[in-house]
């Protein structure tokens, strides 16, 4: 059965297909959420909320559209969300050393805080790690929705709700600005253009 | 300008039509500038593919269905439950005084004592039902011969006065009555000792059965 005959199944009644739709989804949404939040407790709480959501929400699903598409829309929001608060209090928490680097509160990294994950990883990835949240929020999602899950760039404006033209820019612009931040921070084996 | 930049993005990700591949490549051969911004996004896609490999993502947790929880009072439900909660009492209270553990050696067994207790109780009744029905019998006859002489004085010949009886008849007819009123509550009482019988019976054959069980189940 396909995800949207799924969906239509559960929305019948049949709870068994929300178990068929968390077994085929819970990998590449986690992966997803991880990117956008690299803290695993983080991540766990998206997506379980996210197929809370779905089996909540499962009434309001457009039988024309993708499964998928929806569900990264929801859990795309809950992200936004996630991220607004961790925002808020980062601000609160690490105003004085802002100012003392000279680099502006809101350009931090999600998850920068994490000690164990920037030990279990090495030294190239935990910089783009740090890059990837120094370019605008709105590039980042579009650079991880494509490189990382390897949606199409129809599928990526529809989530976005955006037209592919301006999901290319954006993509554009967030390879360019990542190159750039790379280079700044220079990155071992990084090519400079 | 913007349009070439997303026909690199395009091409970068194998997502150009054939139209699309045909116009970057002309403006790729061109423009010496823009074959320069084209390799430098390549590469960047090409560290940002070994840096994802390198970068490990912990294992997706694990998720589990439970059942929907019972959001509803249901007044069946309630009933239902509160009649074999009854059910399981009155069991109890049957079955607690006959089960009793076995004391001589430690093991739990049931006690056979009760059941003969029971069965002795059981053969007093059948007794009991046999002279019932002798008595039965007689007073028949005792309360037929009384009704008889009784419509002999009340039908057919003047109206029965107290002269008509004299004060033996009188009190030969009245203990006639209570022996039949006792009969009744005797008869009464003996349906109730039956159905008791009949229900102590089951258990009996039921504990019988289980204590002939038992040692099988223990040894096993």
């Amino acid at each position: 059965m396909t995800d949207e005959q799924l969906i239509c199944s559960m929305r019948a009644g049949d709870k068994d297909s929300l178990g068929t739709l968390i077994e085929r989804w819970q990998r590449p949404l986690y992966r997803f959420v991880y990117r956008m939040l690299p803290r695993h407790e983080d991540a766990s709480d998206i997506c379980q909320e996210t197929f809370l959501r779905v089996y909540d929400k499962a009434d309001r699903f457009d039988e024309g559209s993708r499964f998928s598409t929806w569900m990264y829309q929801i859990a795309l929001n809950l992200c936004r969300d996630q991220l607004r608060r961790k925002k808020r209090w980062s601000l609160i928490m690490a105003a004085p050393t802002e100012r003392e680097d000279g680099v502006e509160p809101t350009e931090r990294v999600a998850g920068d805080d994490d000690p164990a994950l920037t030990a279990s990883v090495n030294e190239q990835a935990a910089a783009l790690e740090r890059a990837m949240g120094r370019i605008p929020k709105d590039q980042r999602e579009v650079l991880i929705l494509k490189e990382y899950q390897g949606l199409k760039f129809k599928q990526i404006a529809e989530i976005l709700g955006c037209p592919e033209s301006t999901v290319k820019s954006r993509m554009y612009y967030g390879l360019k600005g990542l190159r750039q931040v790379l280079q700044q921070d220079g990155i071992d084996g990084f090519p400079t253009a | 300008m913007e349009r070439l930049r997303e026909l690199l993005i395009a091409k970068l990700y194998d997502e150009c039509t054939p139209t699309e591949a045909a116009e970057i490549d002309r403006a790729l051969e061109a423009d010496a500038e823009l074959r320069a911004e084209w390799e430098a996004l390549r590469r960047t896609r090409e560290f940002l593919g070994d840096s994802a490999v390198e970068n490990p993502i912990p294992p997706a947790p694990r998720v589990i269905l439970f059942p929907e929880r019972r959001r509803r009072f249901t007044p069946g439900a309630f009933f239902s439950g509160v009649a074999a909660a009854a059910l399981l009492f009155t069991l109890g209270l049957f079955a607690a005084p006959r089960i009793a553990p076995e004391q001589s050696d430690g093991e739990v067994g049931v006690s056979l004592d009760t059941a003969d207790a029971v069965l002795e109780a059981l053969d007093r009744i059948e007794t009991l039902e046999q002279q019932n029905e002798q008595l039965q019998a007689r007073l028949s006859a005792a309360g037929n011969d009384y009704l008889q002489a009784d419509t002999r004085n009340s039908i057919g010949g003047d109206a029965p006065t107290q002269a008509l009886l004299t004060r033996s008849e009188f009190e030969e007819g009245l203990a006639r009555m209570l022996t039949r009123f006792d009969y009744q509550i005797q008869q009464e009482s003996q349906y109730l000792l039956s159905e008791m019988a009949q229900r102590d019976r089951r258990y009996l054959e039921a504990w019988r059965m289980v204590t002939r069980e038992m040692p099988a189940l223990s040894e096993q």
